[in-house]
């Protein structure tokens, strides 16, 4: 469990969070959402302790935050290609074990869980291609496959749909989801476009004008709430047994730049 | 072949095969690792910030090489303390290199010994390497190996995933650090062969034309270590019957294969 309490983060001149409490169960799923600036991604630095507090405490199962005793992983919101041309199977022997010393060279028997880790991400016919060369959702299976070395007990997640097509999406998200069930792992994933995610989480968080809420999709996710967080008209529609965003223009909530006119739009987003 | 050999017979040129031999060695490792982790360029600097030790050294009247480690090693301190601060600041940079350069020229304008001083500082001078030079490079280049070897793989993972280096309780500046100080002394040590100018070269260039040619990362090293010894041995007898300095050939047969191996890359 994680215990959040009295959270303050601070920027220069700027206070993202100010005394938040919470509690995060084992094997939760939050989304994390907010304006840009709000603060999402120093939220999850934060729960790294990359971020120093200004004030309060993060407690994993009522230790301090300690990397050897909670193993985390993080995929980061953008990650620079390699200066070199590796595989990816070359990339992912090099990245096993990087906390420890020593030469990286790798056994048999790490190739095959090298292996194993592509195959549950469904990328092992990726295994000989170069980085690269890959697309964007298939570096993201990718990156996805190296977390999941460490078998890590919490995964945090900066903006995973960022760049990625609807069909894409859905992909990593599908498998996100399937990761998650088997591997049972508490899950924090920060987006921009509240769509695609509502389904997949147990509770959504929303950071903006220093503060933060915390709560069900059903009891968090309406027009007066979203409208106010993100001090512009949105409205919430229930639509195919699901809850969605749209603006007051009628204009589905993408990534910053993408507008999708009409309902049916919303349909095209999730299929 | 004995045509080749024969010219070993030489004190000099056995001493100019070891000192290339380390050199070669060494720049080829840490050339391929200076690529991977994106710091050509400080590498470049630290070749010049060398020059001002070596130079300031010779005015002092002892051996060049404590001045360059001196100078390079604290240097390589610094840059590896800021970080990627460092990458934003080339102007900065490129100022302070001037700088270095000029104070270099300076020293040597008090300098009152051999004249030639300033050409073997600015272009290397392997063939007039001495036994207590080669002493001392053995043991930089023994004590480099060490230290690579220790933190190679954590080394390798913050230049492949720099923003999980910390979840993973790697501490970036230390390595940072440590790495600095190695490519200071790599700085120095080939140095010794190309001078401060053109440690570029030996330094980066056969790792770069490994890069264009190789796609996993023990090839890569094997690649460029070959690569680097090969053309430091070739720049060598072509330096001999040629009778031109030995840096000038060097850079010749590097600056050969990479065009080659752009050509290679291109067709690929």
């Amino acid at each position: 469990m994680i215990d959040i309490q009295h959270l303050t983060l601070k920027v220069p001149h700027k206070i993202l969070l100010e005394d938040f409490s919470t509690s995060i169960y084992s094997s939760e799923k939050i989304g994390i959402f907010g304006p840009n600036g709000a603060g999402k991604s120093t939220f999850l630095k934060g729960l790294m302790g990359l971020f120093p507090c200004a004030s309060g405490t993060i407690l994993f199962d009522n230790h301090p935050i300690n990397k050897k005793h909670c193993k985390i992983a993080y995929l980061p919101q953008d990650w620079d290609p390699l200066s070199v041309d590796y595989s990816v199977m070359g990339f992912m022997e090099l990245s096993l074990r990087g906390n420890h010393w020593g030469i990286p060279w790798s056994s048999k028997k790490d190739r095959i869980r090298c292996e194993n880790a592509l195959k549950q991400v469904d990328a092992l016919s990726l295994k000989n291609k170069l980085i690269k060369k890959l697309s964007g959702g298939e570096r993201k299976r990718i990156l996805l496959a190296t977390l999941l070395l460490d078998s890590p007990e919490v995964v945090l997640l900066d903006e995973p749909l960022a760049n990625l097509d609807p069909r894409y999406q859905n992909e990593l998200l599908s498998l996100i989801e399937s990761l998650q069930k088997e591997y049972r792992f508490t899950l924090f994933i920060t987006a921009h476009d509240f769509n695609p995610l509502l389904y997949l989480l147990d509770r959504v968080m929303f950071i903006g004008q220093g503060k933060a809420i915390l709560d069900q999709p059903e009891k968090v996710i309406q027009s007066h709430v979203l409208s106010e967080l993100y001090q512009t008209p949105l409205e919430v529609i229930e639509w195919n047994n699901r809850r969605w965003v749209l603006s007051n223009e009628q204009e589905v909530f993408l990534h910053p730049g993408e507008h999708c006119h009409g309902i049916h739009c919303a349909e095209d987003v999730r299929s | 072949m004995s045509y080749i050999m024969n010219i070993f017979q030489y004190t000099f040129m056995q001493n100019a095969l070891i000192a290339i031999l380390i050199a070669a060695i060494i720049g080829g490792i840490m050339g391929y690792l200076i690529l991977l982790r994106r710091l050509a360029f400080a590498a470049h600097g630290l070749g010049h910030i060398s020059f001002t030790g070596a130079a300031f050294a010779l005015l002092l009247h002892i051996s060049p090489i404590w001045g360059q480690f001196l100078s390079t090693l604290s240097a390589g301190f610094l840059i590896g303390l800021m970080g990627h601060t460092l990458q934003k600041r080339e102007v900065t940079i490129a100022m302070v290199l001037s700088l270095m350069l000029g104070l270099g020229m300076l020293c040597l304008h008090f300098y009152n010994g051999s004249t030639n001083a300033a050409t073997n500082l600015l272009f290397g001078d392997v063939l007039g390497v001495s036994m207590h030079s080669i002493q001392w490079m053995g043991i930089a280049a023994c004590i480099t190996l060490i230290i690579l070897i220790i933190i190679l793989r954590p080394l390798i993972f913050i230049s492949l995933l720099p923003q999980l280096a910390e979840v993973k309780d790697i501490s970036s500046r230390f390595l940072s650090i440590l790495f600095m100080l190695l490519v200071a002394a790599s700085v120095t040590l080939v140095n010794q062969i190309v001078g401060a100018l053109l440690v570029f070269v030996l330094l980066i260039g056969p790792a770069a034309i490994s890069f264009n040619l190789t796609q996993s990362f023990w090839k890569g090293i094997a690649v460029s270590v070959i690569l680097a010894v090969l053309l430091s041995f070739s720049a060598l007898i072509s330096a001999f019957y040629a009778d031109l300095p030995v840096s000038v050939c060097l850079t010749g047969w590097v600056v050969l294969f990479y065009g080659l191996s752009l050509i290679i890359k291109r067709e690929e």
